[in-house]
């Protein structure tokens, strides 16, 4: 019995054998550990991306409703659905939000995607009634890399959008990049990431594109 | 070699990072927030002490020639498990981390244990190996982001230590001091044991 033991651990189909039970036996034991914290983990993922949604209104919100203090750690929930309505875009994988205050659509959010350097990123873009005038801007998905193309994040990158013009009288405006340590003026230019032309170029394009496309769609709806 | 001794030699005298210099990557990723340390050290100790634990139970049935692949699934398997809490229960934790968590499977100790002890010894002793390497990379951590949170943002575990007067030092707070930091930990420690010896 153990030579025959033996003689079956000794053989070619053993060690497969073994890897494809220890495969399937770890991968059982995963994916139950996945399937008990996937809600939480959704609920998380929702929580940040409202709060992130919210956060880019928070002034405008605080301006049309005078008297109302919002605070994002406690009554996300309330607030969230209170200002926050979807529009269909139907357009691919891009979510369209209005935000309403006193029954006045205060300004659109829409998520938009584009590719970086090392693959796509994510971003919400909050704009006007008009969608003329980008109100703020927030990455909130990238895979660029650490120290370079991920300071998209960073807040001195972003605030550079704040109030910027999006669309002129003949269509979608074209920003232009300088380097970093410039001085920006207040029109089309956008100070670069140093060292990461392609994904600030990338961020540029995304809104140009996604941009147009959306304002295009929402135009043939309102007809 | 009894219980205490086992935890000792791979916690102090044969300490992953000062005496082999392995995992060094994430301890210069990770430290520069001692708190960021300590939930990576805790993960580090998790992931080591089980796989240790269950490759060592394995062992006699493992084939020698696939046993490196068979070390690696089970490492991943429970940095992913480690992974998935943290995106749970400690969701900014976990994005501070970023890839880090999941790069712990790739972390030198993790293997480098595997094969060195857990390979050949009983699931018990590999279970109290795992954890004393653990906790020896687990003080490094703390120790290189103890100086680096203090002197790059002033604080320990986010408490303010230095009032507004206190000048940030931004190297502390990039990765290239963790450089300066490990080496001289290195050096004061080695100087300080060869001393002995001698």
């Amino acid at each position: 019995m153990s030579k025959e033991k033996t003689g079956f651990r000794d053989s070619n189909i053993y060690p497969v054998l073994f890897m494809l039970g220890m495969s399937l036996l770890f991968i059982g034991i995963l994916a139950t550990v996945y399937r008990s914290f996937e809600q939480k983990i959704i609920n998380n993922e929702t929580q940040a991306y409202q709060k992130q949604l919210l956060s880019l209104f928070i002034d405008k919100i605080a301006e049309s409703d005078p008297g109302v203090k919002i605070d994002l750690n406690n009554d996300l929930q309330a607030n969230y659905q209170k200002y926050v309505k979807s529009i269909d875009l139907s357009y691919a994988g891009r979510y369209g939000y209005s935000i309403i205050v006193n029954n006045q659509i205060i300004g659109y959010c829409f998520d938009i995607m584009g590719n970086g350097l090392w693959g796509s990123m994510r971003m919400l873009i909050a704009v006007t009634p008009d969608m003329n005038t980008i109100i703020n801007i927030d990455v909130y998905k990238q895979m660029e890399t650490p120290g370079l193309g991920a300071r998209v994040t960073e807040s001195w990158f972003k605030d550079q959008f704040k109030d910027k013009l999006l669309f002129g009288t003949s269509g979608i405006l074209d920003y232009s990049l300088i380097p970093e340590d410039q001085t920006a003026d207040s029109g089309t230019q956008i100070r670069q990431i140093t060292g990461a032309s392609i994904t600030s170029n990338a961020v540029l394009k995304m809104i140009k594109t996604e941009m147009s496309q959306i304002k295009e769609t929402l135009q043939l709806q309102v007809k | 070699m009894n219980k205490k001794d086992i935890f000792l030699v791979s916690a102090f005298r044969e300490n992953s990072v000062w005496k082999q210099i392995l995992g060094i990557c994430s301890s210069l990723a990770v430290t520069n927030l001692m708190m960021n340390s300590l939930i990576m050290g805790l993960g580090v100790i998790f992931a080591l002490a089980l796989s240790n634990m269950t490759i060592s139970l394995i062992r006699s049935y493992t084939p020698r020639s696939i046993r490196m692949m068979v070390q690696t699934l089970i490492i991943a398997s429970y940095v992913i498990i480690v992974d998935i809490f943290l995106k749970a229960n400690l969701p900014v934790v976990s994005k501070q981390l970023g890839p880090y968590v999941g790069l712990i499977i790739t972390n030198c100790i993790l293997m480098g244990r595997a094969e060195a002890f857990a390979a050949k010894n009983t699931p018990i002793d590999s279970f109290i190996d795992g954890i004393g390497a653990g906790v020896g990379y687990t003080l490094v951590l703390l120790a290189i982001s103890f100086v680096r949170e203090l002197f790059g943002f002033g604080t320990l575990f986010g408490f303010g230590i230095f009032g507004a007067w206190w000048t940030k030092w931004s190297i502390m707070v990039m990765a290239p001091s963790a450089f300066f930091i490990l080496a001289m930990l290195i050096w004061i420690i080695n100087n300080r044991y060869y001393k002995m010896k001698g």
